[in-house]
Protein backbone atom coordinates (compact mmCIF):
# COMPACT_ATOMS: atom_id res chain seq x y z
CA UNK A 1 0.00 0.00 0.00
CA UNK A 2 1.31 3.30 -0.73
CA UNK A 3 0.40 7.15 -0.17
CA UNK A 4 1.63 10.71 0.01
CA UNK A 5 1.42 11.63 3.62
CA UNK A 6 1.71 9.16 6.40
CA UNK A 7 1.06 10.10 10.19
CA UNK A 8 1.88 7.59 12.73
CA UNK A 9 0.05 8.70 16.62
CA UNK A 10 -3.35 9.84 16.27
CA UNK A 11 -3.44 11.88 18.99
CA UNK A 12 -3.66 16.31 19.07
CA UNK A 13 -0.61 16.82 16.65
CA UNK A 14 -1.12 13.43 14.35
CA UNK A 15 -4.64 14.10 13.75
CA UNK A 16 -4.38 17.75 13.08
CA UNK A 17 -1.24 16.86 11.03
CA UNK A 18 -3.56 14.65 8.55
CA UNK A 19 -6.22 16.78 8.43
CA UNK A 20 -3.63 19.62 7.08
CA UNK A 21 -2.09 17.02 4.67
CA UNK A 22 -5.57 15.99 3.53
CA UNK A 23 -7.34 19.23 3.01
CA UNK A 24 -4.44 19.79 1.05
CA UNK A 25 -5.60 16.84 -1.76
CA UNK A 26 -2.96 14.58 -0.77
CA UNK A 27 -3.06 11.30 -0.39
CA UNK A 28 -2.68 10.09 3.98
CA UNK A 29 -3.13 7.55 5.93
CA UNK A 30 -3.20 8.02 9.61
CA UNK A 31 -2.03 5.17 11.58
CA UNK A 32 -2.57 4.36 15.51
CA UNK A 33 -1.59 1.19 18.08
CA UNK A 34 -5.55 1.95 19.95
CA UNK A 35 -8.38 0.71 18.55
CA UNK A 36 -9.89 4.33 18.96
CA UNK A 37 -8.60 7.94 17.62
CA UNK A 38 -7.66 10.72 20.12
CA UNK A 39 -4.73 10.43 22.19
CA UNK A 40 -3.40 10.46 25.54
CA UNK A 41 -5.89 13.47 25.77
CA UNK A 42 -8.65 12.99 23.30
CA UNK A 43 -9.18 9.41 23.10
CA UNK A 44 -12.54 8.83 22.65
CA UNK A 45 -14.59 6.91 25.07
CA UNK A 46 -16.03 3.14 24.16
CA UNK A 47 -19.99 3.91 24.33
CA UNK A 48 -20.97 7.45 24.09
CA UNK A 49 -21.87 8.90 27.07
CA UNK A 50 -24.65 10.98 28.12
CA UNK A 51 -22.90 13.82 29.12
CA UNK A 52 -19.80 14.06 27.25
CA UNK A 53 -17.17 15.95 28.52
CA UNK A 54 -15.87 18.82 27.12
CA UNK A 55 -12.24 16.98 26.38
CA UNK A 56 -14.30 14.29 24.89
CA UNK A 57 -16.52 17.10 22.48
CA UNK A 58 -13.03 18.55 21.29
CA UNK A 59 -11.49 15.15 20.45
CA UNK A 60 -14.55 14.13 18.58
CA UNK A 61 -14.31 17.34 16.33
CA UNK A 62 -10.77 15.99 15.92
CA UNK A 63 -11.27 13.21 14.34
CA UNK A 64 -14.41 14.44 12.51
CA UNK A 65 -12.40 16.94 11.01
CA UNK A 66 -9.51 13.93 9.62
CA UNK A 67 -12.53 12.14 8.42
CA UNK A 68 -14.28 14.39 6.47
CA UNK A 69 -10.79 15.67 4.87
CA UNK A 70 -10.33 12.30 3.95
CA UNK A 71 -7.62 11.23 5.95
CA UNK A 72 -8.00 7.20 6.23
CA UNK A 73 -7.88 6.13 9.45
CA UNK A 74 -6.20 3.11 10.35
CA UNK A 75 -6.49 2.44 13.92
CA UNK A 76 -5.30 -0.61 16.11
CA UNK A 77 -2.26 -0.97 13.96
CA UNK A 78 1.23 -0.03 15.03
CA UNK A 79 4.39 0.50 13.14
CA UNK A 80 7.07 -1.97 14.52
CA UNK A 81 9.33 -0.96 11.91
CA UNK A 82 10.45 1.52 9.19
CA UNK A 83 13.51 2.33 6.45
CA UNK A 84 14.19 5.06 4.12
CA UNK A 85 13.44 4.34 0.55
CA UNK A 86 17.11 5.14 -1.80
CA UNK A 87 14.57 7.10 -3.62
CA UNK A 88 13.39 9.53 -0.73
CA UNK A 89 10.12 8.02 0.07
CA UNK A 90 9.52 6.11 3.85
CA UNK A 91 8.54 2.36 4.37
CA UNK A 92 6.76 1.30 7.08
CA UNK A 93 5.85 -2.03 8.41
CA UNK A 94 2.85 -2.53 10.13
CA UNK A 95 0.79 -4.90 12.56
CA UNK A 96 -2.34 -5.62 13.38
CA UNK A 97 -3.20 -8.51 15.31
CA UNK A 98 -1.75 -11.24 13.85
CA UNK A 99 -1.53 -9.90 9.93
CA UNK A 100 1.46 -7.80 8.89
CA UNK A 101 1.76 -5.15 6.03
CA UNK A 102 3.46 -2.78 4.61
CA UNK A 103 3.07 0.90 3.84
CA UNK A 104 4.94 3.09 1.74
CA UNK A 105 4.83 7.16 1.92
CA UNK A 106 6.70 9.92 0.39
CA UNK A 107 6.20 12.22 3.54
CA UNK A 108 6.32 11.01 7.24
CA UNK A 109 4.91 12.95 10.43
CA UNK A 110 6.01 10.99 13.43
CA UNK A 111 3.66 11.64 16.55
CA UNK A 112 4.20 9.57 18.73
CA UNK A 113 3.51 11.29 21.68
CA UNK A 114 5.03 10.77 25.67
CA UNK A 115 4.57 7.69 28.14
CA UNK A 116 5.16 8.15 31.84
CA UNK A 117 8.60 8.33 33.49
CA UNK A 118 8.10 6.20 37.03
CA UNK A 119 11.09 6.33 39.02
CA UNK A 120 12.25 3.38 41.00
CA UNK A 121 11.57 3.25 44.89
CA UNK A 122 11.89 -0.12 46.84
CA UNK A 123 8.41 -1.43 46.47
CA UNK A 124 7.73 -0.18 43.00
CA UNK A 125 7.43 -3.47 41.61
CA UNK A 126 4.41 -4.52 44.18
CA UNK A 127 0.93 -5.33 42.77
CA UNK A 128 -1.04 -1.82 43.75
CA UNK A 129 1.47 0.40 42.70
CA UNK A 130 -0.10 2.11 39.26
CA UNK A 131 1.18 4.85 37.28
CA UNK A 132 -1.17 7.86 37.60
CA UNK A 133 -2.14 8.12 34.05
CA UNK A 134 -3.26 4.21 35.05
CA UNK A 135 -5.27 4.96 37.58
CA UNK A 136 -6.64 8.12 35.65
CA UNK A 137 -7.44 5.88 32.54
CA UNK A 138 -9.48 3.30 34.97
CA UNK A 139 -10.98 5.69 36.93
CA UNK A 140 -12.21 7.58 33.14
CA UNK A 141 -12.77 5.04 31.06
CA UNK A 142 -14.14 2.51 33.54
CA UNK A 143 -14.96 4.38 36.51
CA UNK A 144 -13.27 1.93 38.74
CA UNK A 145 -11.28 2.83 41.47
CA UNK A 146 -8.10 1.07 42.31
CA UNK A 147 -8.32 1.85 46.09
CA UNK A 148 -9.85 3.58 49.06
CA UNK A 149 -6.58 5.10 50.57
CA UNK A 150 -4.56 6.01 46.91
CA UNK A 151 -1.61 8.12 47.84
CA UNK A 152 -0.21 9.86 44.76
CA UNK A 153 3.63 11.43 44.47
CA UNK A 154 5.36 12.15 42.03
CA UNK A 155 5.39 15.75 39.66
CA UNK A 156 3.45 16.83 36.89
CA UNK A 157 -0.02 18.26 36.41
CA UNK A 158 -1.27 14.79 35.49
CA UNK A 159 -0.90 13.85 39.30
CA UNK A 160 -3.34 16.65 40.59
CA UNK A 161 -5.91 15.46 37.93
CA UNK A 162 -5.72 11.95 38.49
CA UNK A 163 -6.05 12.70 42.15
CA UNK A 164 -8.92 14.75 42.11
CA UNK A 165 -10.78 12.34 40.78
CA UNK A 166 -10.19 9.43 42.70
CA UNK A 167 -10.21 8.34 46.60
CA UNK A 168 -6.50 10.18 47.58
CA UNK A 169 -5.41 10.18 51.05
CA UNK A 170 -2.66 12.54 50.38
CA UNK A 171 -0.71 13.82 47.22
CA UNK A 172 2.86 15.04 46.61
CA UNK A 173 4.43 16.80 44.60
CA UNK A 174 8.03 16.40 44.46
CA UNK A 175 8.69 20.52 43.33
CA UNK A 176 7.60 23.17 45.09
CA UNK A 177 5.49 24.59 43.11
CA UNK A 178 5.44 28.05 45.04
CA UNK A 179 9.28 28.87 45.11
CA UNK A 180 9.30 28.29 41.46
CA UNK A 181 6.49 30.63 41.05
CA UNK A 182 8.45 33.38 43.30
CA UNK A 183 11.85 32.67 41.49
CA UNK A 184 10.15 33.04 37.89
CA UNK A 185 7.02 35.40 38.60
CA UNK A 186 7.71 36.71 34.95
CA UNK A 187 8.02 33.27 33.63
CA UNK A 188 4.71 32.00 35.72
CA UNK A 189 2.93 35.01 34.67
CA UNK A 190 4.29 34.84 30.83
CA UNK A 191 3.42 31.41 30.62
CA UNK A 192 0.06 31.42 32.51
CA UNK A 193 -1.07 34.58 30.26
CA UNK A 194 -4.27 33.13 27.89
CA UNK A 195 -3.87 29.86 29.47
CA UNK A 196 -7.26 30.37 31.05
CA UNK A 197 -8.65 27.04 30.33
CA UNK A 198 -5.71 25.40 31.92
CA UNK A 199 -6.16 27.46 34.91
CA UNK A 200 -9.40 26.32 35.45
CA UNK A 201 -8.21 22.63 34.91
CA UNK A 202 -5.65 23.13 37.83
CA UNK A 203 -7.79 24.82 40.13
CA UNK A 204 -10.45 22.66 39.65
CA UNK A 205 -8.85 19.71 40.38
CA UNK A 206 -7.08 21.82 43.61
CA UNK A 207 -10.33 22.73 44.46
CA UNK A 208 -11.87 19.08 44.34
CA UNK A 209 -8.90 17.65 46.89
CA UNK A 210 -9.34 20.62 48.74
CA UNK A 211 -13.26 19.88 49.21
CA UNK A 212 -12.42 16.51 49.73
CA UNK A 213 -10.27 16.94 52.77
CA UNK A 214 -6.63 15.79 51.00
CA UNK A 215 -3.35 17.03 51.98
CA UNK A 216 -1.46 18.21 49.65
CA UNK A 217 2.43 18.74 50.13
CA UNK A 218 4.69 20.19 47.62
CA UNK A 219 8.04 19.78 47.87
CA UNK A 220 7.43 16.12 49.17
CA UNK A 221 7.86 12.34 47.56
CA UNK A 222 7.85 9.04 48.15
CA UNK A 223 10.74 6.56 49.73
CA UNK A 224 9.51 3.25 49.74
CA UNK A 225 6.42 1.07 48.82
CA UNK A 226 5.52 -1.01 52.23
CA UNK A 227 4.07 -4.84 51.91
CA UNK A 228 4.53 -8.42 50.86
CA UNK A 229 2.38 -9.11 47.99
CA UNK A 230 0.81 -5.98 47.46
CA UNK A 231 0.01 -2.21 48.80
CA UNK A 232 0.05 -1.87 52.35
CA UNK A 233 1.43 1.11 53.39
CA UNK A 234 4.41 3.82 51.74
CA UNK A 235 7.22 5.89 53.61
CA UNK A 236 7.31 9.08 52.43
CA UNK A 237 9.73 12.32 53.22
CA UNK A 238 10.63 15.63 53.08
CA UNK A 239 12.65 16.43 49.76
CA UNK A 240 16.04 18.71 49.73
CA UNK A 241 16.35 20.95 46.21
CA UNK A 242 17.66 18.20 44.63
CA UNK A 243 14.80 16.06 45.35
CA UNK A 244 16.98 14.34 47.92
CA UNK A 245 14.68 12.36 50.91
CA UNK A 246 16.16 14.80 53.93
CA UNK A 247 17.11 12.20 56.44
CA UNK A 248 14.94 12.64 59.80
CA UNK A 249 11.86 13.56 57.71
CA UNK A 250 10.45 10.08 57.06
CA UNK A 251 6.96 9.27 57.77
CA UNK A 252 4.93 5.95 57.41
CA UNK A 253 1.45 6.21 56.56
CA UNK A 254 -1.17 3.82 55.17
CA UNK A 255 -2.27 3.19 51.96
CA UNK A 256 -4.02 0.17 49.84
CA UNK A 257 -2.37 1.80 46.05
CA UNK A 258 0.17 4.06 45.07
CA UNK A 259 -0.05 6.37 41.98
CA UNK A 260 3.13 7.64 40.59
CA UNK A 261 4.87 9.11 37.83
CA UNK A 262 7.60 11.81 37.06
CA UNK A 263 6.58 13.87 34.11
CA UNK A 264 6.87 12.48 30.56
CA UNK A 265 9.12 11.18 28.39
CA UNK A 266 8.67 11.99 25.11
CA UNK A 267 8.44 8.20 22.54
CA UNK A 268 11.39 8.35 20.44
CA UNK A 269 12.25 5.28 19.47
CA UNK A 270 10.50 5.80 15.79
CA UNK A 271 12.22 8.76 14.98
CA UNK A 272 15.79 6.93 16.39
CA UNK A 273 14.91 4.07 14.41
CA UNK A 274 14.88 5.96 10.98
CA UNK A 275 18.41 7.95 12.08
CA UNK A 276 16.77 11.41 12.82
CA UNK A 277 19.09 13.51 14.55
CA UNK A 278 18.28 13.87 18.18
CA UNK A 279 19.39 16.46 21.12
CA UNK A 280 19.29 16.30 25.06
CA UNK A 281 17.27 18.35 26.85
CA UNK A 282 15.92 17.33 30.08
CA UNK A 283 13.77 20.38 30.42
CA UNK A 284 11.63 18.90 27.14
CA UNK A 285 11.83 15.53 28.80
CA UNK A 286 15.26 13.60 27.54
CA UNK A 287 16.20 13.15 23.81
CA UNK A 288 14.25 14.67 21.53
CA UNK A 289 14.87 15.48 17.74
CA UNK A 290 16.47 18.75 16.43
CA UNK A 291 14.03 20.45 13.97
CA UNK A 292 13.51 22.52 11.22
CA UNK A 293 11.48 24.86 10.07
CA UNK A 294 8.07 23.45 9.47
CA UNK A 295 8.82 20.36 12.38
CA UNK A 296 11.44 18.88 9.69
CA UNK A 297 13.90 16.25 11.02
CA UNK A 298 17.26 15.59 9.89
CA UNK A 299 15.90 12.86 7.77
CA UNK A 300 14.57 14.24 4.64
CA UNK A 301 10.64 13.93 4.55
CA UNK A 302 10.52 13.15 8.07
CA UNK A 303 8.73 15.76 10.50
CA UNK A 304 8.10 14.80 13.74
CA UNK A 305 5.12 17.12 16.07
CA UNK A 306 3.83 17.08 19.80
CA UNK A 307 4.79 15.32 22.75
CA UNK A 308 7.37 12.72 21.02
CA UNK A 309 9.69 16.02 20.25
CA UNK A 310 9.27 17.65 23.84
CA UNK A 311 6.71 17.95 26.67
CA UNK A 312 4.38 20.69 26.29
CA UNK A 313 0.41 19.47 26.44
CA UNK A 314 -2.46 19.28 24.39
CA UNK A 315 -2.71 22.42 22.70
CA UNK A 316 1.09 23.14 21.66
CA UNK A 317 0.41 19.38 19.82
CA UNK A 318 -2.24 20.86 17.76
CA UNK A 319 -0.09 23.84 16.44
CA UNK A 320 2.75 21.86 16.42
CA UNK A 321 0.59 19.26 14.01
CA UNK A 322 -0.27 22.01 11.69
CA UNK A 323 2.97 23.06 10.85
CA UNK A 324 4.29 19.51 10.51
CA UNK A 325 0.78 18.61 7.91
CA UNK A 326 2.00 21.81 6.16
CA UNK A 327 5.80 20.76 6.28
CA UNK A 328 4.95 17.44 4.36
CA UNK A 329 2.25 19.07 2.03
CA UNK A 330 5.52 21.22 0.85
CA UNK A 331 7.32 18.05 0.77
CA UNK A 332 5.24 16.40 -1.62
CA UNK A 333 4.16 19.22 -3.87
CA UNK A 334 6.64 22.14 -3.36
CA UNK A 335 3.79 24.37 -2.46
CA UNK A 336 4.58 27.40 0.18
CA UNK A 337 2.08 27.27 3.13
CA UNK A 338 -0.33 30.46 3.24
CA UNK A 339 -0.84 30.75 7.06
CA UNK A 340 0.95 29.78 9.88
CA UNK A 341 -0.05 29.81 13.63
CA UNK A 342 3.09 31.53 14.75
CA UNK A 343 1.16 33.66 17.18
CA UNK A 344 -0.20 30.46 18.70
CA UNK A 345 3.29 28.79 18.97
CA UNK A 346 4.50 31.70 20.86
CA UNK A 347 1.68 31.60 23.18
CA UNK A 348 2.22 27.65 23.90
CA UNK A 349 5.78 27.60 24.14
CA UNK A 350 6.17 29.99 26.65
CA UNK A 351 3.61 27.32 28.63
CA UNK A 352 5.92 24.73 27.44
CA UNK A 353 8.99 26.37 29.31
CA UNK A 354 7.04 27.10 32.35
CA UNK A 355 6.34 22.94 32.13
CA UNK A 356 9.69 22.13 32.38
CA UNK A 357 10.64 24.64 34.56
CA UNK A 358 8.27 23.30 37.44
CA UNK A 359 8.41 19.58 36.58
CA UNK A 360 12.00 18.61 35.49
CA UNK A 361 13.10 15.20 37.65
CA UNK A 362 16.28 16.36 39.91
CA UNK A 363 18.95 14.29 39.72
CA UNK A 364 18.25 13.24 43.97
CA UNK A 365 15.44 10.91 43.19
CA UNK A 366 18.35 7.69 41.73
CA UNK A 367 19.31 7.58 45.54
CA UNK A 368 15.79 5.97 46.32
CA UNK A 369 16.57 2.38 44.23
CA UNK A 370 18.67 0.17 46.97
CA UNK A 371 20.96 -2.32 45.62
CA UNK A 372 18.17 -4.58 45.48
CA UNK A 373 15.50 -2.67 44.39
CA UNK A 374 14.22 -4.07 40.96
CA UNK A 375 14.89 -1.44 37.79
CA UNK A 376 13.67 -3.09 34.77
CA UNK A 377 10.94 -4.56 35.98
CA UNK A 378 10.47 -6.81 32.68
CA UNK A 379 13.91 -8.62 32.76
CA UNK A 380 13.56 -8.38 36.65
CA UNK A 381 17.39 -6.58 36.51
CA UNK A 382 18.73 -4.84 39.90
CA UNK A 383 19.86 -1.82 40.69
CA UNK A 384 22.82 -3.76 42.09
CA UNK A 385 23.48 -5.23 38.22
CA UNK A 386 23.22 -1.95 36.57
CA UNK A 387 25.61 -0.51 39.14
CA UNK A 388 28.08 -3.30 38.75
CA UNK A 389 27.61 -3.26 35.38
CA UNK A 390 28.99 0.71 35.33
CA UNK A 391 31.75 -0.47 37.82
CA UNK A 392 32.92 -3.08 35.49
CA UNK A 393 33.22 -0.38 32.24
CA UNK A 394 30.00 -0.01 31.14
CA UNK A 395 29.06 3.77 30.70
CA UNK A 396 26.26 3.94 28.41
CA UNK A 397 22.68 3.10 28.44
CA UNK A 398 23.49 0.92 25.16
CA UNK A 399 26.34 -0.74 26.96
CA UNK A 400 24.69 -1.22 30.62
CA UNK A 401 21.69 -2.84 28.30
CA UNK A 402 24.10 -5.64 26.96
CA UNK A 403 25.30 -6.42 29.84
CA UNK A 404 22.46 -6.73 32.02
CA UNK A 405 19.70 -7.20 30.10
CA UNK A 406 17.89 -3.82 31.45
CA UNK A 407 15.51 -3.38 28.85
CA UNK A 408 15.71 -5.86 26.27
CA UNK A 409 12.30 -7.20 27.94
CA UNK A 410 8.69 -6.74 25.69
CA UNK A 411 8.33 -2.97 26.68
CA UNK A 412 11.86 -2.29 24.86
CA UNK A 413 13.03 -0.33 27.34
CA UNK A 414 9.86 2.36 28.01
CA UNK A 415 9.66 2.07 31.81
CA UNK A 416 13.14 1.55 32.66
CA UNK A 417 15.50 3.62 30.20
CA UNK A 418 14.54 6.75 31.66
CA UNK A 419 15.92 5.35 34.87
CA UNK A 420 19.07 3.73 33.49
CA UNK A 421 19.76 7.45 31.96
CA UNK A 422 19.75 9.23 35.06
CA UNK A 423 23.09 6.60 36.36
CA UNK A 424 24.99 6.51 33.56
CA UNK A 425 26.93 9.64 32.18
CA UNK A 426 25.72 11.41 29.30
CA UNK A 427 26.03 9.33 26.72
CA UNK A 428 24.33 9.23 23.06
CA UNK A 429 20.73 8.02 23.28
CA UNK A 430 20.04 4.29 23.05
CA UNK A 431 20.09 2.70 19.70
CA UNK A 432 16.55 1.70 18.65
CA UNK A 433 15.85 -1.42 16.78
CA UNK A 434 13.05 -3.31 15.60
CA UNK A 435 10.66 -4.70 16.36
CA UNK A 436 9.25 -1.49 18.40
CA UNK A 437 6.23 -3.36 19.69
CA UNK A 438 6.40 -7.29 19.79
CA UNK A 439 5.74 -8.92 16.25
CA UNK A 440 4.58 -12.34 15.57
CA UNK A 441 7.86 -14.59 15.01
CA UNK A 442 7.00 -16.09 11.90
CA UNK A 443 6.10 -12.60 10.62
CA UNK A 444 9.44 -11.50 11.43
CA UNK A 445 11.07 -13.80 9.79
CA UNK A 446 8.86 -13.96 6.78
CA UNK A 447 9.81 -10.50 6.66
CA UNK A 448 13.54 -10.58 6.27
CA UNK B 1 -26.04 -1.96 25.04
CA UNK B 2 -26.04 0.39 27.85
CA UNK B 3 -22.77 0.29 30.17
CA UNK B 4 -24.87 -0.83 33.18
CA UNK B 5 -25.48 -3.94 31.18
CA UNK B 6 -23.49 -6.95 33.55
CA UNK B 7 -22.44 -10.06 33.26
CA UNK B 8 -19.70 -12.73 34.19
CA UNK B 9 -15.99 -13.80 33.35
CA UNK B 10 -14.37 -16.61 35.20
CA UNK B 11 -11.26 -15.78 37.18
CA UNK B 12 -9.07 -19.14 37.92
CA UNK B 13 -12.23 -20.37 38.08
CA UNK B 14 -14.38 -17.81 40.54
CA UNK B 15 -17.05 -15.50 38.96
CA UNK B 16 -15.68 -11.81 38.68
CA UNK B 17 -18.61 -9.16 37.77
CA UNK B 18 -17.85 -7.12 34.51
CA UNK B 19 -19.60 -4.21 32.58
CA UNK B 20 -19.67 -3.46 29.26
CA UNK B 21 -17.03 -1.97 27.54
CA UNK B 22 -14.55 -2.95 30.33
CA UNK B 23 -11.30 -4.71 30.02
CA UNK B 24 -10.12 -7.79 31.95
CA UNK B 25 -7.73 -5.42 33.80
CA UNK B 26 -10.96 -3.26 34.96
CA UNK B 27 -12.69 -6.27 35.97
CA UNK B 28 -10.35 -7.15 37.65
CA UNK B 29 -9.22 -4.55 39.71
CA UNK B 30 -13.05 -3.65 40.31
CA UNK B 31 -13.43 -6.71 42.17
CA UNK B 32 -10.68 -6.57 44.21
CA UNK B 33 -8.05 -8.77 42.26
CA UNK B 34 -4.25 -6.86 42.56
CA UNK B 35 -2.20 -9.66 40.81
CA UNK B 36 -2.88 -12.52 37.52
CA UNK B 37 0.90 -13.41 36.67
CA UNK B 38 3.84 -14.36 38.38
CA UNK B 39 7.03 -13.53 37.16
CA UNK B 40 9.48 -15.76 35.09
CA UNK B 41 13.05 -15.22 37.53
CA UNK B 42 11.41 -14.40 40.83
CA UNK B 43 8.05 -15.66 40.77
CA UNK B 44 6.60 -12.28 42.40
CA UNK B 45 3.25 -11.29 42.03
CA UNK B 46 2.21 -8.45 38.90
CA UNK B 47 -0.73 -6.81 37.76
CA UNK B 48 -1.38 -3.80 36.28
CA UNK B 49 1.01 -0.93 35.73
CA UNK B 50 0.65 1.84 33.43
CA UNK B 51 -2.41 0.65 32.55
CA UNK B 52 -2.10 1.84 28.75
CA UNK B 53 -0.31 -1.29 27.31
CA UNK B 54 3.01 -0.26 27.42
CA UNK B 55 4.66 -1.85 30.62
CA UNK B 56 3.54 -5.31 29.76
CA UNK B 57 3.22 -6.10 33.51
CA UNK B 58 -0.13 -7.12 33.24
CA UNK B 59 -0.21 -10.44 31.05
CA UNK B 60 -2.59 -12.81 31.32
CA UNK B 61 -3.78 -15.99 29.93
CA UNK B 62 -7.59 -15.66 28.51
CA UNK B 63 -9.46 -18.56 26.91
CA UNK B 64 -6.03 -20.66 26.44
CA UNK B 65 -4.17 -17.74 24.61
CA UNK B 66 -0.97 -16.60 27.04
CA UNK B 67 0.64 -12.89 27.59
CA UNK B 68 -2.17 -10.97 26.37
CA UNK B 69 -1.98 -7.61 28.56
CA UNK B 70 -4.92 -7.46 30.82
CA UNK B 71 -5.07 -3.59 30.08
CA UNK B 72 -6.19 -3.84 26.15
CA UNK B 73 -8.18 -6.92 25.92
CA UNK B 74 -11.43 -5.95 26.12
CA UNK B 75 -13.68 -8.68 28.45
CA UNK B 76 -16.16 -10.70 27.07
CA UNK B 77 -19.18 -13.12 28.61
CA UNK B 78 -17.72 -16.12 29.66
CA UNK B 79 -13.91 -15.21 29.58
CA UNK B 80 -11.78 -17.74 31.24
CA UNK B 81 -8.83 -15.64 32.66
CA UNK B 82 -6.26 -17.58 34.11
CA UNK B 83 -2.92 -16.00 36.23
CA UNK B 84 0.02 -17.06 34.28
CA UNK B 85 3.45 -18.49 35.60
CA UNK B 86 6.36 -17.29 33.90
CA UNK B 87 5.79 -16.70 30.31
CA UNK B 88 3.18 -18.73 30.51
CA UNK B 89 4.14 -21.33 27.79
C1 LIG C 1 -1.04 8.70 30.40
C2 LIG C 1 -1.12 10.15 29.97
C3 LIG C 1 -2.18 10.94 30.43
C4 LIG C 1 -2.30 12.28 30.06
N1 LIG C 1 -3.34 13.02 30.56
C5 LIG C 1 -3.43 14.33 30.24
C6 LIG C 1 -4.49 15.14 30.78
O1 LIG C 1 -5.34 14.65 31.53
N2 LIG C 1 -4.53 16.46 30.43
C7 LIG C 1 -3.60 17.01 29.56
O2 LIG C 1 -3.67 18.20 29.23
N3 LIG C 1 -2.61 16.28 29.04
C8 LIG C 1 -2.49 14.95 29.38
N4 LIG C 1 -1.44 14.22 28.88
C9 LIG C 1 -0.49 14.86 27.99
C10 LIG C 1 -1.15 14.96 26.62
O3 LIG C 1 -1.53 13.67 26.23
C11 LIG C 1 -0.25 15.46 25.58
O4 LIG C 1 0.30 16.69 25.87
C12 LIG C 1 -0.89 15.56 24.16
O5 LIG C 1 -2.09 14.87 24.07
C13 LIG C 1 0.10 14.96 23.22
O6 LIG C 1 -0.46 14.77 21.96
P1 LIG C 1 0.35 13.99 20.88
O7 LIG C 1 -0.46 14.03 19.65
O8 LIG C 1 1.74 14.48 20.79
O9 LIG C 1 0.49 12.48 21.42
P2 LIG C 1 -0.54 11.45 22.05
O10 LIG C 1 -1.83 12.05 22.36
O11 LIG C 1 0.20 10.77 23.12
O12 LIG C 1 -0.78 10.40 20.86
C14 LIG C 1 0.25 9.58 20.36
C15 LIG C 1 -0.37 8.39 19.68
O13 LIG C 1 0.66 7.71 18.95
C16 LIG C 1 0.38 6.36 18.95
N5 LIG C 1 1.62 5.60 18.69
C17 LIG C 1 2.81 5.69 19.35
N6 LIG C 1 3.72 4.85 18.82
C18 LIG C 1 3.09 4.21 17.81
C19 LIG C 1 3.50 3.21 16.88
N7 LIG C 1 4.74 2.69 16.87
N8 LIG C 1 2.60 2.76 15.97
C20 LIG C 1 1.33 3.27 15.94
N9 LIG C 1 0.89 4.22 16.79
C21 LIG C 1 1.76 4.68 17.71
C22 LIG C 1 -0.18 6.10 20.32
O14 LIG C 1 -1.02 4.96 20.27
C23 LIG C 1 -0.95 7.38 20.64
O15 LIG C 1 -2.34 7.23 20.42
C24 LIG C 1 -1.31 12.85 29.22
C25 LIG C 1 -0.26 12.06 28.75
C26 LIG C 1 -0.15 10.73 29.11
C27 LIG C 1 1.01 9.90 28.61
S1 LIG D 1 -0.64 -2.38 32.58
FE1 LIG D 1 1.08 -1.85 31.37
S2 LIG D 1 0.74 -3.05 29.59
FE2 LIG D 1 -1.06 -3.42 30.74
Amino acid sequence: MSADVAVVGAGAAGLRAATVAALAGLSTVLVDSYERSGGQYYRQPVSTPHLPSRTQVEGRRLVDAAYTAGVELRNSTSVWDATVSPDGGVTLRLTSGDRLSTLECRALVVATGAHERVVPFPGWTLPGVYTAGAVQALHKAHGVAVGQRVLFAGTGPLLLVAAAGTRAVEVLEASRLAQAGARHPLATAAGLWRQGERLREGLGSAWRLRRAGTPLRTGWGIVRALGDDRVEGAVVARLDADWRPVRGSERALVCDAIATHYSLVPDTDLLRLLGAAMEHRPELGGWVPSRGPLMATSVPGVFAAGDCTGIGGAGLSLVEGELAGHGAVRHVTGREPRRLPLTALRRERRFQRLYGALFTPRPGLAVLARPDTVVCRCEEVTRGSVDAAMTAGARTVSSVKAVTRCGMGPCQGRICLPAVAQLTAAGPPPEARAPLVPVPFEAVASCG
Amino acid sequence: MTSTDGFEIAFDGAPIPCRDGWTIGAALTAAGVRSWRTTREGQRPRGLFCGIGICFDCLVTVNGRPSLRACLVAAAPGDDVRTQHGSGR
